[in-house]
Parts: structure tokens; sequence; C-alpha cells
């Protein structure tokens, strides 16, 4: 009974504890869609990492559009024949899963995203798309140099966030291996591009990343540092050896090092300690001839 | 594969949820019969002490843990329903409404229980060896964990060299190790000591398992999701912030690979626990004896007894004088 007066009070707590803010203003539709979709997605018909999104209530039901964003891979596995042209479409990268997402704020989104342009401006954004021509960015040896310093952590980040290496991997000389929670960087280039390192680097879209860069966003000379960096891993990648696993031989190797040493220290501080109650020598006395009572 | 990954899709949803529910009856049947099996023992009378053997008890609730932890990964990457919500944003509210009433209440009803339940009286050699270095490696991963979450830009600007970060990273597994070898110290200890076994009960085994649980799942981490240390200070910093701050921002930590999901709810469930087992010591650990004056302790000899014993066994001199 006292147990469940005990969780009776606590389940109140709970039933009065603060959920996730479900409701959401259409004005927030923007701001959505700036932490979360433009990093990748264009609200013109340009392509970025993934297509651009002009026209693209009219062009998909507002239900597919909704499964697809909260689980894109789910409909490519379930073989929407949609879904999987996309996804061939796009060299099979997959889009991130927006999950957390509720079916109010996805709408909120998708209200912000323009029409497509109608007859009377097509001609005009012919012209515009052709007047864009895509220039190959230059990069020097220098940024590549600086970004690898801000991706090693060696040289700290203007607003404060953590170096790259906390999380990404790449093989690339003797930086040291980077983590595992998050992607392998070293042919990221190769698969987006400037345009798609940049975007994600500036406007995170994974919740992690974002979490981290919360207020501490990159500043521009420090994304077109690291893409270039990337950019630079990419091209070498053929040369260099696979360096992913090497952490963790450090750390089973310095683990179980590291564990002797500290055993040995432990136990050789606390040697003369008394290890046995302080009247063991008698009871061990008072049971001679008598073992079925000690232990 | 792809068996595996139909069987996964299968599991979702309101498959799931029925399985749970039919494990959960499963569990309760079986408790039943087997409580209803014992009473029937006790009343036609098999005279003989029932022996205690807590393996039994140990193994089963492992293998239940490790049913628990797959069917929360299952549901988790899954996204079944509001589990997410229900583990990140709720979970955490009620584990510390039970830690704290629950505490409070055990505090004022049973104020002498609340203790560690030494057994040092009983068999001090194991211990010694298992106390130790679990008991340190414990306090430094915890401390750890509290500077990380207390000062997270210091932690992230301490791994910004990579050496450093390596010789963090390093060292803090050294002592995960320390903890998970001094467990497994313990456990063996309270497994096949004839002496602890009588002063064992079912929580201990609970304890053993939660803990067991913490730390493996905690170096799982530190060697598949690496490098922990700046990413907990960098990601998950906010997430428990926020929870403290009565405004639980899940995305983080719903992106999470699944056992550092585990690692936080079995954090949670641990800090619920704390007021029905051992844990309890904690709060009421004598830290002044660290820097307390020694006691002197007179003995009232009759010296002259003692020259003139007849006693033939000479007593040792006191080790920790």
């Amino acid at each position: 009974m006292r147990i469940l007066k005990v969780l009776g009070i606590s389940a109140g707590f709970m039933l009065a504890g603060p959920f996730v803010n479900q409701n959401v203003m259409a004005q927030d539709g923007e701001a959505l869609y700036k932490a979360n979709c433009a990093s990748c997605h264009k609200t013109t018909s340009k392509r970025l990492v993934g297509p651009g999104l002009e026209g693209i209530n009219e062009k998909r039901s507002e239900e597919w559009l909704i499964n697809w964003i909260k689980d894109p891979m789910k409909m490519v596995n379930a073989g929407d024949k949609e879904a999987v042209a996309i996804f061939e479409e796009y060299n099979q990268i997959p889009m991130t899963a927006f999950g957390f997402l509720s079916d109010a704020e996805i709408k909120a989104i998708l209200s912000v995203i323009p029409g497509k342009a109608g007859a009377e401006s097509g001609a005009e954004g012919a012209v515009a798309a052709v007047e864009e021509p895509e220039v190959p960015i230059e990069y020097t040896e220098e940024d590549a140099l600086a970004g690898r310093l801000l991706f090693e952590g060696k040289k700290k980040f203007v607003k404060g966030g953590p170096s790259c290496l906390s999380c990404h991997h790449v093989s690339f000389d003797d930086i040291i291996s980077g983590g595992l929670l998050a992607k392998d960087l070293t042919n990221v280039h190769g698969r987006l591009g400037d345009a798609g390192v940049s975007s994600i680097v500036s406007a995170p879209p994974f919740p992690a990343m974002a979490d981290a860069y919360k207020n501490k966003t990159l500043t521009d000379d420090e994304v077109f540092q690291l893409t270039a960096f990337l950019k630079t891993v990419n091209e070498n990648s053929g040369t260099q050896a696979d360096t992913s696993q090497l952490g963790m031989f450090q750390m089973i190797g310095g683990g179980f090092i590291g564990l002797l040493l500290w055993l040995l220290i432990i136990y050789a501080t606390y040697n003369n300690r008394k290890k046995e109650s302080v009247k063991e020598d008698i009871f061990k006395r008072q049971l001679k001839g008598n073992d079925s009572v000690n232990s | 594969m792809i068996l595996l990954n139909t069987l996964l899709i299968a599991l979702n949803g309101a498959l799931l949820y029925s399985l749970v529910g039919f494990v959960i009856f499963a569990v309760i049947a079986a408790a039943f019969y087997y409580f209803r099996a014992q009473k029937l023992k006790n009343e036609f009378g098999v005279m003989e002490e029932p022996k205690k053997d807590f393996s039994f008890t140990f193994w089963i609730l492992l293998a239940i843990t490790g049913f628990a932890i797959y069917l929360i990964k299952v549901g988790l990457e899954g996204g079944v329903g509001m589990l997410n919500t229900l583990f990140f944003a709720a979970f955490p509210y009620v584990a510390f409404a039970i830690f704290i009433i629950g505490s409070i209440y055990r505090y004022r009803n049973t104020g002498f229980k609340v203790s560690s339940l030494s057994s040092q009286f009983l068999e001090g050699k194991k211990l010694f060896w298992g106390s130790q270095p679990f008991h340190w490696g414990l306090l430094v991963i915890f401390f750890g964990h509290l500077i990380a979450f207390l000062f997270p830009k210091s932690l992230i600007a301490w791994n910004g060299e990579p050496i450093r970060l390596l010789i963090l990273e390093i060292s803090s597994f050294v002592f995960a190790l320390s903890a998970l070898y001094g467990l497994c110290i313990l456990i063996y200890r309270r497994l096949s000591t004839k002496r602890i076994i009588m002063v064992t009960n079912k929580m201990d085994m609970m304890v053993y398992v939660v803990l067991l649980t913490q730390i493996t799942s905690g170096m799982g981490i530190a060697l598949f999701a690496r490098w922990g240390s700046t990413w907990f200070a960098s990601s998950m910093t906010p997430y428990l912030r926020s929870v403290f701050a009565f405004n639980p921002d899940i995305a983080a930590v719903t992106a999470m690979p699944w056992f550092v999901q585990i690692h936080i709810i079995s954090a949670f469930f641990i800090i619920a626990i704390i007021p029905f087992t051992r844990f309890m010591h904690f709060l009421v650990a004598p830290i002044d004896y660290i820097w307390r004056n020694y006691q002197l302790v007179l003995w009232n000899y009759n010296r002259k007894i003692i020259r003139n014993s007849t006693r033939h066994t000479f007593g040792k001199e006191i080790k920790n004088h």
C-alpha cells in the first residue's frame, strides 16, 4: 500500500508534468523551414542537395508529403514508385527522416513553399536560369589547412561550437580517428558537392548537430574553409589508409593497460587496510575441526 | 537480412503493443504460479530449510532486462506511438518524483535502514578487491558526467586539442573498465559466499543488473559512438538542461543511436529505484570521515593479567592504526 501511495503521487506528477508543445502557428513555418529544410532544399526550382521544392504542393498530395518527410526510407523500402524514383535520381543519397516534426508543423512548413511559377513568368524564369551558370569555386591550400585545423579542433570556432572530429571521421594523413556518432565524411564532398556541404555545415538539418551548434553557427569563412578541407579529403581519399578503426584499438589497448596501472595504484595505496573483521582470527580458531559451519 | 527487416517492420505499431502486453501477462502469470507453488510447498511440509540461491534470480533478471532493452530499441527505432516522448520527456519526471518522494518517505519511516547494508563484517577480502575499483571507477565517471553537464564549454575547450581528447577518453574508459571489473567481483562474491547469500535480497540482483546495463551501455557508447565526451557536452547537455528547465527538447536524443538511448533510460531508471534499493547509501555517505580526526580508542587493559596470561596464541598487532 505504501508503494501504491508513492506511485500514485508520482503519477500525479507525471500527468501534471510538461509535454512537448504541439501548438504550431502558421508563422512558425518559415523558421521551421530554415531550421530543417533550407540546408538541402531551395524554394525555387533549382537543385541544391535535394530537389528544389517550388510547386511541390501541387505535384504531390499532402498525405504523401507528410509520410515522406517523417520517414523517407520507409516509403522507399515499401516500394512507393515516386519515392523510389526520387531516391534513384539523387544517387541514392537518403533524405534525413524528420519523425520528430508533428503533422501541424509539417503543414506549416509546406504552407511556406510557393506554388509553381505561372505561365506569364515562365519565360522570365527560363532566362534567369540561363543567367546563372555554375562557377566552380576555387579553394587555396591555406583554406584547406585552416579547415583541417577547425575540423580537428586545434583552431576554435569563433562562436565556440565543438570540433567536427567529436562526431565525424575522416581518413586523412595523421588526423586521429574521428567520432562514430555521425557519418564518415571522407567522401562526403564527392556525394554532396560544394553547395551541399556548405549548406549542411552552416545550417545543420540533423537534430543532434543542430543542438550542438544552436546559437554557435559557423561564420561564412569557417564554412568556406571546412568545405575546402572536405574537398581535399575527398580528392585524396584514394591514397589514404582507412583510419576509422584506429580509435577502437587505442581505446581498448589504452584501456586495459590503464586498468592494470590503476588497479596497481588502488591496491598498493590500500594494501595495509584491514580486509577481515577484527575477530576473524578468533573465529577461525573456534571453528578448527568444524568445517561445515565455515564458509 | 530481408527476413530481419520484415520482422522489424512487422513488429511495428499495434503488433509491438500486443507483444508487450503478452510479455507482461506472461510474466505476471509466471510469478503467480511460482508463488502458488511455493505456498503449496510450504503448506504440505517440505521440512528442510529452502536453499537460498540467487544465481537463478540474477540470470532471469538479466534475460528479462535484455529482452526489455530489445523491445525498447525496436520501439524507439520504429517510432512507435509516443514512446520517445514517454521515455525522454515524461519518464525523467516520474523518476525524479519517485526518487524524491520515495527517499523522504523511506527516510522518515525506516530511517535506520537507510545504509549500504554493509556486509564487510561477514566477508572482507573479496569485498576489498571488488569494492575499491568499483567505487573509485564509478565516482570518477559520475563526476565526469557532472562536469560535462555543468561546464560544457570548458570540456569542449579541453577536447579541442586531439591529444587531450584521446587522454580524456582513454582514461575515462579505464575508470569504466575498473567499475565493471569491480562489479563482476562483487556479483561473484554475493552469489558464491554463503554468509553473504544469507543477507541478500532480490532487489540486490536488480541493482546488479541495472548497474551492468548502465556500465556496459556506457562502454558501448565510448567504443561505438565516440567521442562521447565532446558530444555529451554539445548535444546531451542541452537536452538534460531542457529537462531541468521543465521544457524537454527531445529532438536530439530521438536521433541518437539506440544504445545511447538505453543509457539515458537506464540512468533515469536508476534514479527511480534509489529509494527501494541499497543505492540509498549515497545519500547518507559519511563524507566527513574523509577529514575527521582519528578516534582514539583506549583499551582498559590490565597489564599484569596480560603479562601473566597462559594463552598460547599471540594476538596480532592491529593493521590499520
